[in-house]
């Protein structure tokens, strides 16, 4: 069964003008202010108009670090560190796989990858009682 | 949801995590189109936000904006927005219907004066006493009237509830009019569009969740954050038209350039809404992008503002020198263009234009 996906579009840049060198100066600042004041900052993608071809030229142009990492939480997701360190590309979706928010991070490490503290104080708990039923079933 | 409990309280009973809860107020933050460092004080404000009792009129109206709203992207999103918010009445939506449903729309206004909110679409209609829309035997201005009384705040959904929409369009058989054109002692916030923009609607919404109050206004009680830009202002074709390269026919070679479509009778310069940025369908497009110029959906009488294919520069009589020498000068929407569309939809008022194939074919 043919599907959207299987009409192949070629997008083609639109030349000038384009968006990405201003996103791209934009960065440049952000990570000065992260490197010399810590200062982390993000770029909300959703809120900037960028002509067909930018958001493609874009993550091109950044391209790929070392950490890929994928977190399932009320849908997938996908966190990269791009081939700048302290650029991270956020890309949030719901449970539809339905992209809901997309960010360019300027920081060390993106808030969302940290465990809240809250959540490791009540995870002693949850081990603890993995712990017992374990040691129940070894009584067994 | 308990009523004493929190947001946050709520959504770990769900089982929903931090990283969750922190995914969630990012989209909103970023719906509300607030920086992406303001996400962590908008988790905190959520966090701690009650859950307000929501009752939804729905008047002289398509259902569109129902629909829009039901259709969105992001159900999780959304459907965590309605899980905040108490929606007890909607006809579309609820599971009861006949006594029992009115009886409920009663009971929040009695016991929760003051605090719950309504949000209405659909135009009311005036004429004849009201009777060309009634429900349960009541007409829709008796039931507004009743329920407003002891509102807190009124969210009018859509073109039709915030300015009368094509209800209201020449000749207006049935009186049709505008919440704000009949309650004058409470908080109203207009949500324009044709329908609008869905995460418009939970945007405002999220904004009353998290900072306790309705967002600030323009002089048409339209968000500032989604309507205080025009179409124009935002648009990824803007350089074209400062260029002053023009699609003249919607097969052209202008129009597979993508250039503007100001000359096809394009309505963004004089037409506020978040089209451009939120776009449409899990903001995959909106109109422009799709080929079609804005028809000016969220601003008052768009329906009587002539032609969808005539440019906002042309007219049967002269231009003024000002609207003039503002598009001969490639400028954002002037003051000229601004007043001339004025005057233009003051005479469209009183006729309709009849659209041909040769408005769509010939510029």
């Amino acid at each position: 069964m043919n599907t959207l996906d299987d009409i192949s579009i070629r997008v083609e840049p639109a030349g000038s003008p384009s968006q990405v060198m201003a996103i791209l100066s934009e960065l440049l600042t952000k990570l000065h202010a992260l490197s010399e004041q810590g200062v982390n900052d993000s770029i909300d993608l959703r809120s900037l108009p960028m002509f067909p071809g930018d958001y493609e030229q874009l993550k091109e142009t950044l391209g790929y670090g070392e950490i890929h990492v994928t977190i399932d939480a009320m849908g997938p997701t996908e966190i990269y560190e791009t081939a700048i360190p302290g650029i991270w590309w956020v890309s949030h979706s719901n449970s539809e796989d339905e992209n809901i928010a997309e960010f360019i991070e300027i920081t060390a490490l993106p808030a969302i990858l940290k465990t809240d503290e809250q959540e490791i104080h009540q995870a002693g708990q949850q081990l603890q009682q993995l712990i017992d039923r374990s040691a129940h079933n070894l009584n067994r | 949801m308990k009523q004493d409990e929190t947001l946050a309280d709520y959504l770990q009973a769900q089982g929903i995590s931090r990283r969750g809860f922190l995914k969630f107020c990012a989209a909103t933050a970023s719906m509300l189109a607030l920086s992406p460092g303001m996400a962590g004080a908008v988790a905190d404000a959520l966090g701690k936000a009650r859950r307000p009792s929501v009752i939804w009129l729905s008047f002289q109206e398509c259902t569109g904006c129902t629909e829009s709203l039901t259709r969105s992207h992001s159900p999780t999103l959304e459907s965590l927005i309605f899980d905040a918010i108490s929606l007890d009445y909607h006809h579309t939506l609820q599971a009861c219907a006949g006594h029992f449903a009115e009886h409920i729309r009663e009971e929040v206004i009695n016991k929760h004066p003051g605090e719950y909110l309504i949000v209405v679409d659909g135009s009311i209609p005036l004429k004849d006493n009201g009777v060309y829309s009634t429900i349960a035997g009541m007409s829709n201005l008796d039931i507004l009237k009743e329920t407003a009384e002891h509102a807190a705040a009124i969210i009018s959904v859509g073109t039709c509830a915030a300015f009368g929409g094509i209800p209201h369009a020449n000749p207006n058989p049935t009186g049709a009019a505008s919440v704000m054109d009949i309650i004058k002692d409470k908080p109203i916030v207009n949500v324009p569009g044709c329908p609008p923009i869905p995460i418009v609607i939970t945007g405002v919404l999220s904004h009353y969740l998290t900072f306790g109050a309705l967002p600030e206004l323009d002089d048409l009680k339209r968000p500032l954050s989604f309507f205080g830009d025009t179409i124009h202002d935002r648009c990824y074709r803007r350089p074209f038209y400062d260029q002053g390269k023009f699609a003249k026919s919607f097969d052209d070679e202008g129009a597979r350039n993508g250039w503007c479509l100001y000359e096809l009778g394009c309505k963004g310069p004089t037409t506020h809404n978040a089209c451009a940025t939120a776009k449409w369908n899990n903001g995959v497009s909106f109109p422009i992008e799709s080929g079609h110029g804005c028809i000016g959906c969220s601003e008052p009488n768009f329906w009587d503002a002539g032609s969808f294919y005539q440019a906002l520069s042309s007219s049967p009589e002269d231009l003024s020198n000002a609207a003039t020498g503002a598009i001969i000068a490639g400028a954002a929407a002037g003051a000229g263009v601004g007043l001339y569309n004025k005057h233009k939809q003051s005479k469209a008022k009183d006729k309709h234009y009849t659209v041909t194939t040769k408005d769509m074919g010939d510029s």
